[in-house]
């Protein structure tokens, strides 16, 4: 039987783990182009 | 070093300096390497009828999963997507969709082709070709709606993965092109050219506005250009004009000025001419011998399809086009 506290630590970790996935969402890195040239 | 590069993907050649974004919004000078702006970055995906794009001569009554991301190279004053395609990257909503996400989702929603399409994907140039390059080896074709504002060497290059291509043939006056659309006419006859040679499925769009090009003189002009370098089998769609944009101060295009330029496009020579954007019997594919309806239609609806094995049911003549 889980304790009431045990019940709120379960609950609070994926409260963080939550808030957290949020913000590590990773940017895509920008793909360079296919027909360009550079100007000297 | 100089940081100064230019875009060699579209007629307007964009030279560009450190951190300059290119005309068509979608692509940006980074330290001297030009990247794009919009690679998996799709603000417009649905699942639409293949006769929306409109291909009436492509796996008729299958749908097309399409998507489009943000910006145009040209500056048409009727666009009938303007909200994205007069927007850059940061100003639209847009969703991470990798190349392998669009496949996948193409096959899980049953659609047979993906659509390149809304607004003009030449600007995402790299995002299409790699998308078309993944869907091939999966068996689904890919089609594009462009404007053919490329130059030839990109547009021989995606020619290679590219089933079928909806073209639209603004006007065939540079000058419209140049004061309605802010481009040219001879790199979009080019493409044509281009896409016939490369094997590429070809249908043809001209958008009829009423006082800008809905001249019969020049609507036969264009169809004798078409028959004789593109041949009298590929399709055009006469297309209905509805106040958009920055052209809100014109009318409608009225149902006989659309019956006028198609009864004009047969009599020069052309096959299959077909009105859009409106409920009407030009909806519908005739063989050209018999006469008989092949495909009838109502809007992006197919109701009967007589094409048999590539070939009128009736009298079993070769109906062009890519049936399966």
């Amino acid at each position: 039987m889980m304790t009431r506290r045990e019940f709120f630590r379960f609950f609070l970790m994926g409260g963080i783990f939550s808030l957290l996935s949020k913000k590590v969402k990773a940017e895509q890195p920008l793909k360079k182009a296919m027909f360009w040239r550079r100007i000297e | 070093m100089s940081k100064k590069v230019q875009c060699e993907l579209c007629p307007n050649e964009c030279v560009l300096e450190n951190n300059q974004v290119s005309y068509c919004r979608a692509r940006m000078n980074k330290n001297g390497t030009l990247y794009s702006r919009v690679y998996g970055k799709p603000c417009a995906v649905h699942v639409d009828p293949i006769e929306k794009k409109p291909f009436f001569h492509f796996l008729p009554k299958t749908t097309a999963f399409s998507i489009a991301t943000a910006g145009c190279v040209l500056r048409c004053k009727f666009c009938q997507n303007w909200q994205i395609s007069q927007a850059g990257p940061d100003e639209v909503d847009s969703r991470d969709l990798p190349p392998d996400s669009v496949v996948r989702n193409a096959i899980w929603y049953g659609c047979k082709s993906i659509s390149y399409t809304y607004t003009e994907p030449t600007v995402f140039y790299e995002y299409m070709y790699d998308t078309a390059v993944i869907a091939k080896k999966y068996g689904i074709k890919n089609t594009m709606h462009t404007c053919g504002y490329m130059k030839p060497k990109p547009l021989k290059t995606l020619s290679k993965y590219m089933d079928a291509a909806n073209v639209d043939l603004k006007s065939f006056s540079d000058d419209f092109y140049v004061r309605i659309c802010s481009g040219r006419l001879k790199p979009v006859l080019d493409s044509l050219i281009i896409l016939k040679q490369e094997n590429v499925w070809l249908e043809i769009t001209n958008l009829v506005i009423p006082t800008l090009n809905d001249n019969m003189k020049e609507i036969r002009e264009m169809s004798r250009w078409i028959l004789k370098n593109l041949g009298p089998d590929v399709p055009i769609h006469f297309s209905r004009f509805f106040p958009q944009y920055k052209l809100k101060n014109l009318p409608p295009t009225p149902l006989e000025t659309l019956t006028e330029a198609r009864k004009a496009a047969m009599e020069i020579g052309l096959r299959f001419v077909y009105v859009g954007n409106i409920r009407h019997e030009g909806e519908n594919t005739s063989c050209y011998k018999c006469g008989k309806v092949l495909i009838e239609r109502v809007g992006f609806f197919v109701k009967q399809n007589n094409v048999s094995k590539e070939k009128c049911r009736f009298c079993g003549t070769a109906i062009s086009g890519v049936w399966s």
